[in-house]
């Protein structure tokens, strides 16, 4: 195309935009990582937050996403997932679960984010995970939590009663 | 030394990673009786838009006008692009635009604008020379 001069009559212009506007937040906090979906399929899949440009932290404003596209204003959901190693406990996990007197059903779990128990002096619950198999498990402690300085943590996670 | 990283790619050979949901604690809620809830950041709930469309002219001298706005907002960095049926544009929205963020009903900026041929933007018309 070549650049000219001109004048454009009054029409309909469309933006294509990589920057998601939240208007509201309902329930939960909107943060990097997160994928968005909608239940009208106008959201192309796989559609993730990478970044906030403005508002309150996890809040109403503007984020960055990974894909443009126009979207009219809707409902729209949030979800993160993460790729995650699922083991057995080792010896030393078993030991250490004893000595903790937990009881229950556990797993370790290594996966590349911070992944966080419970934190009474902040009244932080801990994180939840859920499998594949759709079942619900509670972050009980962070075992090695080197998030901070090797960007991995290992965590043990019991199985919980729903959701 | 981070032995994890070194093993991880043959325990993963043999135990291979899995897509796994997690819900991030965020504090808790506290409901009208008093009692207190865990809160987390997912699956959350929220109302919201991308990119948009506006009814808009442009000048001569390559100030897009928005006159309104029928859905969304307008951003920096957005491609904008529309035709009268006879010229039309596509650009990317520069970096300073008057009010951006919410929806607003008018919207300013400085762009060059192209007659291209209107059926790369699925126009009705065919293209013309300008008189």
């Amino acid at each position: 195309m070549v650049p000219f001069p001109g004048a454009l009559a009054q029409c309909d212009v469309t933006a294509l935009s990589t920057v998601l506007n939240a208007s509201d937040v309902a329930s939960g906090k909107l943060a990097i990582g997160q994928t968005l979906a909608d239940t009208t399929s106008a959201l192309a899949v796989g559609t993730m937050i990478t970044g906030q440009i403005s508002g309150p932290t996890g809040g109403a404003g503007l984020y960055s996403l990974t894909q443009q596209q126009t979207v009219a204003s809707e409902a729209m959901t949030t979800s993160l997932t993460i790729l995650a190693q699922i083991q057995a406990q080792s010896a030393s996990d078993l030991r250490h679960t004893d000595y903790l007197n937990l009881q229950g059903s556990h797993r370790v779990l290594y996966a590349s984010l911070d992944i966080k128990g419970i934190v009474r002096v902040t009244l932080r619950g801990g994180d939840l995970v859920v499998l594949p198999d759709g079942s619900v498990w509670l972050v009980e402690q962070p075992v090695e939590p080197w998030f901070s300085s090797a960007g991995w943590v290992k965590i043990l996670i019991t199985a919980q009663d729903g959701s | 030394m981070n032995l994890h990283q070194l093993v991880s790619s043959a325990i993963g050979a043999v135990n291979p990673n899995q897509f796994v949901e997690l819900r991030q604690g965020i504090g808790n809620t506290k409901a009208p009786d008093g009692t207190t809830q865990p809160a987390y950041a997912t699956p959350g709930s929220i109302t919201a838009s991308i990119g948009g469309t506006f009814q808009a002219s442009c000048d001569e001298t390559g100030i897009l006008t928005v006159i309104s706005v029928i859905t969304g907002s307008l951003q920096s960095g957005d491609i904008i692009s529309g035709t009268d049926g006879i010229n039309a544009f596509r650009r990317v929205a520069p970096s300073s635009i008057k009010s951006s963020g919410q929806p607003a009903t008018l919207a300013l900026i400085s762009l060059i604008w192209f007659r291209s041929p209107a059926r790369s933007l699925n126009a009705t018309s065919p293209p013309s020379a300008r008189s």
